[in-house]
């Protein structure tokens, strides 16, 4: 193997592929970059056997190839390279960096025991989200996924793809969020996703912008965004019956200014939060005001309200202070909607909708339960 | 593939030696389709309830027919244990732990089939459960996930609930006959035929012990049979030097089992950039005194084993069996003299003596006072005092 790289780009392909190496002690391969050299391309590729990720840089090649190379040092020493063209060779079982007057040489890995990445299939259903729709429905759904791996079905983001349409949801049974967009795709299938997978590609999508592309298959999902491309395995399993959770109607309705009430739910909580992480933070609506407050006895209290409109009966309700927030910075819209039925069935954040505006939230909700107090 | 791979005819991937009834109960089961979701591998440890899985991991993720064809990529790794659907679960520290069964074995299964399509879960030393582990694996084995198999190596199954075992389908590893030890051993390098044969008796079914006896030598094993003939000729304090001398061979053993650790750490450390992951780290910190511990109570339950086979062969001559058949049979003046010196029930005694500090090994922190106090212990029966 022997090619001419262009530096920066040689760098951010080294970067990007430690983000998936894996460390496993009985298969120390893992740790490892798979760099490949053919037709005037090098692609580079990683795995941690749950995420594997893959992408192309063009290259000056001399000599086709293959070699595993360590994925730390291999970044840690392109990284510090001078801006200029980095020519590589492996000679033996070396990999032989120069670039200006800056030589390196560093020991290859063997690949008997590298196993081969999955690749999908060229026929599986595939469909093409603008990059900032698809991370806006990330960060959306994903944050409310589990992070206990004692139910790891509970850890993952569900995604429905219809030729219609794509409905994503997670939860962890305290609260639940759904998020679904039109789209006209040649897709069909239901499948729970690693949350990683989908963090990985909205930092690619939040960097690279233009396109996602997402290609569904029974036991893996593939995220194309721009040439890179990452391949996550699935959690098996049955997610919960989403829809039968939420609410149809409403009795009472809150529109209330997102920022100004996720503001005061913070600052209320900072005292609830000094008796226990978990005191809740209670909302006392009336017509045209929300008061929140929380904590009592020893510690101290706090009060502040704001105003809101409520449609409906006044209410006073509780919730775990950061599960509501969670819920409020979810949404982008100036304004939330909060439907509730009574203090005890959960209630639903949603955008407020707005005339003429361009809808960053698309069609989402955001169901919490209420803690009873 | 190298040119070297496919000329030389591959190892049938079932050659486990010794198991002949085990290999052949999980290839109908794989030929059959009817795998199951878990299988209790018992018997005694390290008798090729590893070598199985692998094995049987080929055996399911060879792409061409009939499966398991032992040449081919992915046979080749599953052999090696490298294979990405063969997982294996050590105990974290002394037991497994609830943590590891929520946050490595759970999601391990949870996780769709890679390559290869199966995921083959070995729990090693499955026996070291505690409780609430066990409880939260039974969780995992109520609702198995399609193209899984666990596999739990159990020397004592009594130390699981029932609600596990009534979920695996029994396996039975035996220990080693002489014959399959005999072939083992022609391949280890012994001094002489002598301490071969000597060797495959003492190791009592465990091709481990047979290797370490390779390894090490037999000086240790016949210092350790001498113990109540050298009480009778010297004194008492022959009982705190061998208890002495077994702390040290067991402080070696550990310090060589933690040097490997540390090897593989510092390889493992280099590959990934001098600064090995986190999640690395713990698991070598909990090896460690895991591994240390396993490697001095495998040097004092060695001493004690030689010593009870020593007891029983001296039983046997006192009672007019022929010395031919002992383990030891290589001293037959030795046994002779013991048994001559030593009254039966306080072989019996002494017997029983050796089996109990045994026991209370696994629980015990200071091995050479346990180790001291038995061989005062037998001195003083051995003496008739
Ligand atoms: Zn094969």
């Amino acid at each position: 193997m022997k090619f001419r790289a262009e530096r920066g780009e040689f760098a951010d392909a080294a970067s990007w592929s430690l983000r998936t190496v894996g460390a496993r002690a009985t298969l120390p391969a893992l740790s490892g970059v798979h760099l490949e050299v053919a037709e005037d391309r090098l692609t580079l590729a990683s795995t941690d056997l749950e995420v594997s990720s893959e992408l192309s840089i063009p290259v000056q090649a001399e000599r086709d190839g293959k070699a595993l190379v360590p994925g730390r040092l291999l970044g840690d020493v392109v990284r510090s390279l001078p801006p200029a063209a980095v020519h590589a060779e492996i000679i033996d079982d070396r990999l032989h960096l120069e670039c200006g007057r800056a030589k390196f040489d560093l020991r290859t890995m063997p690949t008997e025991d590298y196993p081969p990445l999955p690749e999908p299939d060229p026929e599986a259903g595939a469909a093409v989200m603008k990059a900032p729709t698809f991370s806006s429905l990330v960060a959306q759904v994903a944050r409310a996924a589990s992070g206990d791996d004692a139910r790891p079905v509970l850890t993952g983001v569900h995604l429905e793809a219809s030729p219609a349409g794509l409905i994503a949801a997670a939860t962890d049974s305290y609260r639940l969020a759904v998020r679904s967009l039109s789209w006209e795709e040649e897709i069909e299938g239901t499948v729970l996703l690693p949350r990683r997978a989908l963090d990985e590609a909205r930092r690619v999508a939040d960097s690279l912008g233009g396109e996602v592309r997402l290609v569904l298959e029974d036991h893996q999902v593939t995220l194309f965004v721009g040439d890179r491309r990452l391949t996550t395995r699935l959690i098996e399993g049955r997610f919960p019956d989403f829809r039968q959770l939420v609410p149809t109607g409403w009795d009472r309705r809150l529109n209330v200014e997102r920022v100004a009430l996720a503001e005061v739910v913070r600052r209320v909580a900072v005292v609830g939060e000094a008796n226990t992480a978990s005191t809740p933070v209670t909302l006392e609506l009336t017509e045209d005001a929300v008061r929140v407050t929380a904590g009592s006895g020893e510690v101290g209290e706090a009060d502040e309200t704001l105003p809101g409109v409520l449609e409906g009966e006044p209410l006073q309700i509780s919730f775990n202070p950061r599960y509501l927030s969670d819920g409020l910075d979810a949404v982008a819209s100036d304004e939330v909607h909060l439907e509730f039925r009574d203090e005890l069935k959960p209630a639903v954040v949603r955008p407020a909708p707005v005339e003429g505006e361009e809808d960053l939230d698309g069609d989402f909700l955001y169901l919490l339960m209420p803690v009873r107090v | 593939m190298s040119a070297a791979a496919s000329e030389a005819p591959p190892r049938g991937i079932w050659e486990i030696p010794g198991q002949p009834r085990a290999v052949e109960v999980l290839q109908r089961a794989v030929a059959t389709g009817e795998l199951g979701h878990a299988w209790a591998f018992t018997g005694p440890e390290g008798v090729g309830q590893e070598h199985a899985a692998r094995s049987l991991t080929a055996a399911l993720v060879c792409p061409h027919e009939p499966a398991g064809c032992g040449a081919c990529h992915p046979c080749q790794r599953a052999l090696a244990g490298t294979h990405p659907a063969l997982q294996a679960f050590a105990p974290t520290g002394a037991m497994h732990r609830v943590e590891d069964v929520r946050t490595r074995w759970l999601p391990a299964a949870s996780l769709s089939a890679g390559e290869g399509g199966w995921k083959v879960l070995h729990v090693r030393l499955a026996d070291r459960m505690n409780l609430a582990a066990a409880n939260a694996f039974l969780k995992g084995l109520e609702e198995p996930p399609p193209r899984t198999v666990w596999l739990l190596d159990l020397a004592d199954p009594d130390a699981l609930p029932e609600t596990i075992l009534s979920r695996c389908r029994p396996l039975r590893f035996a220990a080693l006959d002489a014959a399959t030890l005999a072939d083992l051993a022609a391949d280890l390098p012994f001094d002489d035929e002598g301490d071969r044969a000597l060797a495959v008796r003492a190791c009592l079914g465990s091709p481990a012990r047979l290797a370490e006896l390779a390894d090490g030598g037999l000086a240790a094993l016949r210092a350790h049979r001498a113990v109540p003939r050298r009480m009778r000729a010297e004194t008492q304090a022959v009982a705190i030097e061998e208890a002495f001398a077994i702390e040290q061979r067991a402080e070696a053993r550990a310090k060589a089992a933690a040097k490997d650790l540390a090897d593989q750490r510092d390889e493992l450390k280099e590959l990934h950039g001098g600064t090995l992951p986190r999640e690395l780290t713990a698991e070598f910190e909990s090896a460690e005194n895991r591994r240390k511990r396993d490697a001095r109570t495998a040097v004092v339950r060695a001493a004690l084993d030689d010593l009870a086979s020593w007891y029983r062969d001296v039983l046997l001559v006192a009672t007019g069996g022929d010395p031919a058949e002992a383990v030891h049979a290589d001293d037959p003046e030795g046994l002779a003299a013991d048994a001559a010196a030593i009254p039966p029930a306080a072989l019996l005694a002494g017997l029983d003596a050796i089996l109990t500090t045994r026991e209370a090994l696994a629980a015990n922190a200071q091995p050479r006072l346990a180790v001291e106090a038995l061989l005062m212990g037998l001195a003083a029966d051995a003496l008739g005092r």
